[in-house]
């Protein structure tokens, strides 16, 4: 990330476990949180603290930004278009095999900064593993305790039994 | 057995479980919102209770859409175990005289599922209740005795979503069922009122409808998108002017969608007007535009949607317009091609994301070597329509273009995705 040959200024960020990243400011700009955070401090010497990522987290989701740094911004309005869209790209795909804790901190992560390509890839990921699975397979891959009554259960199960094999 | 192998597979796989920290719920939606497919919802939903919490809203969003028959009588029983006292007497009193055993003992249900119900399609919504009166009853049922046994049913989910539905936001006018007098039930007028979405689509337009149309355009304020989509008879004079009424009742409109209007469509663009500071989509379809209303569309300058697709009337006079925000852009013509196309992406183009043709523009797409296509350097989405009107139809045309269209597909390599709507020849109407 810290990119010698770079002309363009920098900005640096600080995780919660005090590593210190020096970032190019479009790469840092993919985070809506901190572009506004730039826009409004304009240039300074001084770190951003990031107190909800870690060092670990916050080298994966800069190497995110990195890639995509060219990538048009995402508009609000195309909310449907993008959920219509269940695919990823090959990038992408590799980039977010990585084991689950690491998955689900870089989508708390994107929330947190407020990165939504990001958030959403990493959402139709948990998506994807999450599809054509029983219960009770959702519950070990996530390593899930099922906290329902038997009773309860059965009752939730009786009221949306319409939803079931459809 | 092969259960528990499964487990031990999975444990050698991965040796260290971790406790994945639990995500929030507006995560939760996001992620559940991508698993689409109902089945997997239903899974999701008995994984445990705060996965609970976050299917509940989104299965019974609009739990009517696309239901299979056989479902339909579990949807209607869990929706009747939702009804308070009087409600369930009076359906009971209503239903006895049609049918002698009704299996509803109402009981507190788990949640107050018509409380998530956001969309309501009345199409849907009589498809699913009259299965559902088909599978109560039997042999001896009369057959004229079903249509009203629905109609009791409509009529008391009605009074249910008046009473509980306070997160609907949007009505579907597609069927013209004997709509129950809606006007009569306590806080109508407060489930109208936070309405967001009104589509009139393709239903006989009956006093029933307008009946309805009449009261939606003294209480609804606060509609953002409006869809009509009638057969063009419908659009009487008096109706043209009950939708004016409608769209000058509204604060804001974001989109508006008008199909099938021949004539007289002035004054709905004359009201149109007020909205051109909040309008983002405006799509016309087969519609006869005049110069005035075209002098208006050119005002909307916050237009990130615009679809003229086979409207005639449409002139070079369009050029005048300034859509600094155009993001996606539907033209079509039917019986001639136009440089009218050309033009705008010119101007256009390279704000584009998305680009929509008919089948019939093949050849306004491929002239001077794709020029159209890259003068839109940032599409990723092209959309092709496949309309034509039947009689103008001869099917080995339409197979040749086809052909084409599907080679011209595979040639754009470069657009990361191609939607193409339906194929429908049989319909005067275009819908999609």
């Amino acid at each position: 990330m810290t990119s010698e040959s770079s002309e363009g200024k920098k900005v640096t960020l600080k995780s919660c476990d005090d590593v210190e990243f020096k970032v190019e400011i479009p790469v840092a700009s993919r985070s809506i949180l901190l572009k506004n955070m730039i826009e409004d401090v304009g240039e300074t010497d001084q770190s951003i603290p990031l107190p909800n990522v870690n060092e670990k987290v916050l080298k994966k989701v800069l190497e995110w930004c990195q890639h995509h740094v060219n990538d048009p911004q995402p508009t609000n309005d195309d909310d449907d278009s993008r959920r219509r869209n269940t695919e990823i790209d090959d990038w992408d795909q590799r980039f977010l095999n990585v084991e689950q804790d690491m998955l689900f901190e870089i989508i708390l992560a994107a929330n947190y900064l407020d990165i939504k390509p990001l958030l959403d890839i990493g959402c139709k990921t948990v998506a994807n593993m999450i599809k054509g699975k029983s219960p009770e397979e959702i519950r070990n891959t996530f390593n899930i305790v099922n906290d329902f009554t038997p009773e309860e259960e059965e009752q939730i199960r009786k009221e949306n039994e319409w939803a079931e094999d459809r | 057995m092969r259960y528990f192998l499964n487990i031990i597979v999975s444990l050698l796989n991965r040796p260290e479980k971790v406790t994945l920290p639990t995500l929030p719920p507006e995560i939760m939606q996001q992620i559940l919102k991508y698993v689409q497919e109902t089945s997997s919802l239903h899974s999701s939903l008995l994984v445990n209770r705060y996965w609970c919490q976050n299917v509940v809203p989104l299965l019974w969003n609009n739990p009517f859409k696309q239901l299979p028959k056989r479902n339909s009588h579990r949807l209607i029983r869990t929706y009747l175990l939702c009804l308070n006292k009087e409600e369930n007497f009076l359906l009971d009193f209503n239903l006895k005289p049609y049918l002698n055993v009704m299996n509803l003992i109402p009981r507190r249900t788990l949640f107050e599922y018509p409380f998530f119900l956001n969309e309501i399609s009345f199409k849907d919504l009589e498809r699913v209740v009259s299965s559902t009166v088909l599978k109560w009853c039997d042999r001896e049922t009369k057959q004229e005795h079903k249509p009203i046994m629905a109609q009791i049913v409509i009529s008391i989910l009605f009074q249910l979503f008046t009473r509980m539905s306070t997160n609907l936001r949007s009505i579907i006018l597609n069927n013209d069922f004997d709509t129950p007098e809606l006007v009569a039930f306590t806080n109508f007028n407060i489930l109208l009122s936070q309405l967001r979405i009104l589509k009139v689509l393709f239903t006989p337009l009956s006093q029933n409808i307008i009946q309805l149309l009449d009261i939606i355009s003294s209480n609804c304020k606060d509609l953002r998108c409006l869809d009509f989509r009638l057969s063009p008879l419908n659009y009487t004079p008096e109706l043209i002017q009950l939708i004016s009424t409608i769209i000058k009742s509204q604060n804001y409109i974001n989109e508006f969608t008008i199909a099938n209007i021949s004539n007289g469509s002035d004054p709905i663009f004359s009201s149109l007007h007020s909205h051109k500071k909040s309008l983002k989509s405006l799509k016309i379809i087969h519609a006869q535009l005049t110069e005035p209303s075209i002098n208006i569309i050119n005002q909307f300058n916050k237009l990130h949607t615009l679809c003229l697709c086979f409207c005639g009337g449409l002139s070079i006079s369009i050029m005048k317009c300034n859509f600094p925000l155009l993001r996606n852009l539907h033209l079509s013509y039917l019986y001639y091609p136009s440089d009218i196309t050309t033009k705008i992406i010119e101007k256009y183009g390279k704000s584009l994301n998305q680009i929509g043709f008919n089948f019939t523009d093949f050849e306004v797409i491929t002239s001077n070597n794709n020029k159209i296509l890259s003068l839109c350097p940032n599409i990723t989405e092209l959309s092709v329509s496949f309309y034509a009107k039947q009689a103008t139809l001869d099917h080995d045309f339409v197979g040749t273009e086809m052909v084409k269209w599907h080679q011209k597909i595979d040639e754009l390599y470069t657009l990361r995705k191609l939607n193409i709507f339906s194929l429908d020849n049989s319909k005067e109407s275009y819908y999609y």
